[in-house]
């Protein structure tokens, strides 16, 4: 990669990790460490096609399209002569949020199918339209509505009111 | 209907007030250290990249050795000693552009060479105007156009590195026709691979190789196709243009030899163990599986049938007569950090000296029917983790042959305990 190239993408990568990573912790449903392996995984992705990225136009979308791919093949990708780590999802630590909301949510997004939290995440964090989350997640329209309303009624019943106290705060 | 309508405006609420939730869990994760996601995506990024240049075969174990910058070798990823420097330091610089490491060589340099050093065609070249220290071209004899690619790099700063990029893979983990690996006169070690693109066959497309690894520690990386490029392609052809000899005499060229030179001198990116699946620490050492071997219990028949491993992980395939259970190492330094995450839940026993041990039996993961996974994970005081898997199958994503594994979860804990990890970890 050329200089100018390389910097370029060091700024970026600097700038939007924070957010991917938040992503990828939603994503995971609050397991940190896998949350650094995705976020790792996308930039290096980003990297490798950095020099097209002046096509892509909006490198910031782009890698997260390219998170939640990377997260949707993670079990696909582990080849049959990974190392099996046997590690375990762990929740975040406290950072003085309400904890029983974090808890509670994030128990409820672990709950949900991999495609169906990533159909969650992409359109109530990322605020993506239902044919925006299509096109990232290489479905249709249909396929999305029909995650989505499950999702939404899997979590409804897990939360049940308390998310609108938890809103409402 | 004034149901249903209800029923979507109590559904826009919800969504409403999750949309809410999810930010503000999502805003509380904060990233402990930045520059370790953007070191590690660069470190990624450049395998990347490298991977996607060389155009190696797709098996985990040829790729194994792939470092950073243009460095071939297991422990370009950074030794424990190293890692942990990572891991604790104050800040330190974020790595630079210059650290990306490739030389700069003329692509056109280095398509001379490819076309000096091949039977005469037609080659249409990638890039000819940039430089790199790859070349990536379509080569026609008339019989079918074909991608080439060839790739020089440094093996790395041990005397053994790049041994694993010449030696002939595993083929349980790279299916190929042929492989032969020879020591030349003088001292240069060759591999030549007539394998496939797709490890599974899925595509037809064959990937030939050819890697030499030269006296003084460089690698020239030649791939051939039958097809006009990687992937993607309908083959053109039943098999690449160049057969093993004409591979051999184009990684052996001597043209390359002043290109090689031109390599840069790297140290390796730093990353830390444990934050990712890829990345942990190598260790120094001799080969993992053949330790393993030496640990497997005995009276019980078992006959090894294939074996594996590098300094950090291997593993064995046995056979007692009853079906081949495939039997699995990783051996990992540091591991403190993950402690709580691998030991904070389920069956945990503590042993006098501090170590914890969990023994676990649960379904494979990749895929193979009816496998079963057994382990015994364990980690001392210090952070050093031993944990050996046991399946009921020679390969995870393939069918089970057994009923259960060739071990038991006992056997797999004496393995995981042994002395010899660490006496290895420490010589």
């Amino acid at each position: 990669m050329r200089t100018s190239r390389a910097d370029e993408f060091l700024e970026f990568a600097s700038a939007r990790s924070g957010h991917l990573f938040r992503s990828a912790c939603l994503l995971t449903s609050g397991d940190t460490h896998l949350a650094e392996d995705l976020v790792q995984e996308t930039l290096g992705r980003m990297y490798a096609v950095w020099g097209r990225m002046a096509r892509v136009g909006n490198p910031a979308g782009y890698a997260q399209s390219v998170l939640v791919r990377t997260f949707l093949s993670h079990r696909r990708r582990r080849s049959a002569t990974e190392r099996p780590l046997g590690e375990l999802p762990d929740h975040a630590p406290d950072t003085g949020e309400d904890p029983a909301l974090r808890i509670a949510l994030l128990d409820a997004l672990a709950g949900l199918a991999p495609k169906d939290r990533a159909v969650v995440v992409l359109r109530y964090w990322e605020d993506r339209s239902i044919e925006e989350t299509a096109d990232v997640m290489n479905t249709s329209s249909a396929a999305v509505r029909t995650r989505s309303t499950r999702a939404l009624a899997a979590l409804r019943k897990r939360l049940g009111g308390s998310i609108n106290e938890f809103a409402a705060r | 209907m004034s149901q249903h309508g209800e029923h979507d405006q109590t559904n826009g609420w919800f969504e409403e007030e999750l949309g809410a939730v999810l930010r503000r869990t999502g805003e509380g994760f904060s990233v402990d250290d930045r520059r370790e996601l953007v070191d590690g995506g660069l470190v990624r990024g450049r395998r990347r990249l490298l991977r996607r240049r060389v155009a190696t075969v797709g098996g985990a174990l040829a790729l194994a050795g792939i470092g950073v910058g243009g460095v071939y070798g297991g422990s370009v990823l950074g030794a424990p000693g190293a890692t942990e420097q990572a891991s604790v330091a104050g800040p330190a610089p974020t790595a630079r552009p210059q650290d990306t490491g490739m030389a700069e060589i003329p692509v056109a340099d280095l398509a001379a060479v490819l076309k000096a050093a091949t039977p005469a065609g037609a080659w249409q070249i990638d890039g000819l105007g940039g430089v790199g220290q790859s070349v990536l071209g379509v080569y026609d004899d008339g019989k079918g156009k074909a991608a080439v690619s060839v790739g020089l790099y440094r093996a790395g700063t041990t005397r053994e590195s790049g041994i694993g990029q010449v030696t002939c893979p595993d083929r349980t983990a790279v299916p190929y026709d042929a492989c032969t690996s020879e020591r030349l006169p003088g001292g240069d070690r060759l591999m030549v691979l007539q394998g496939y693109e797709y490890p599974d066959k899925r595509e037809e497309t064959k990937n030939w190789r050819a890697v030499l690894l030269t006296k003084d520690g460089f690698l020239v990386d030649a791939s051939e196709y039958n097809a006009p490029s990687e992937k993607g392609s309908a083959i053109t052809r039943e098999d690449p243009p160049f057969d093993p000899a004409q591979l051999k005499a184009l990684v052996t060229a001597e043209g390359w030899r002043p290109l090689l030179r031109q390599i840069p001198v790297l140290e390796p990116v730093k990353t830390r163990p444990g934050a990712s699946h890829g990345t942990s620490a190598p260790q120094h050492g001799p080969d993992v599986g053949e330790t393993l071997r030496s640990l497997l219990p005995s009276g019980k028949g078992l006959k090894v049938v294939e074996k594996s491993g590098d300094s950090t992980g291997g593993y064995v395939v046995v056979d007692d007569g009853t079906g081949k259970s495939l039997i699995g190492i990783n051996v990992q330094p540091d591991m403190n950090r993950v402690r709580d995450d691998l030991f904070g839940s389920g069956e945990v026993t503590t042993l006098p000296d501090g170590t914890v041990v969990k023994l676990e039996k649960r379904p494979g993961e990749k895929g193979g029917a009816g496998v079963v996974w057994w382990s015994a994970d364990t980690m001392s005081q210090d952070g050093f983790r031993v944990v050996v898997s046991a399946f009921n199958s020679g390969a995870q994503h393939e069918s089970a042959t057994r009923a259960e594994p060739a071990l038991t979860t006992e056997e797999l804990k004496t393995i995981a305990l042994s002395p010899k990890w660490r006496e290895r970890a420490t010589r």
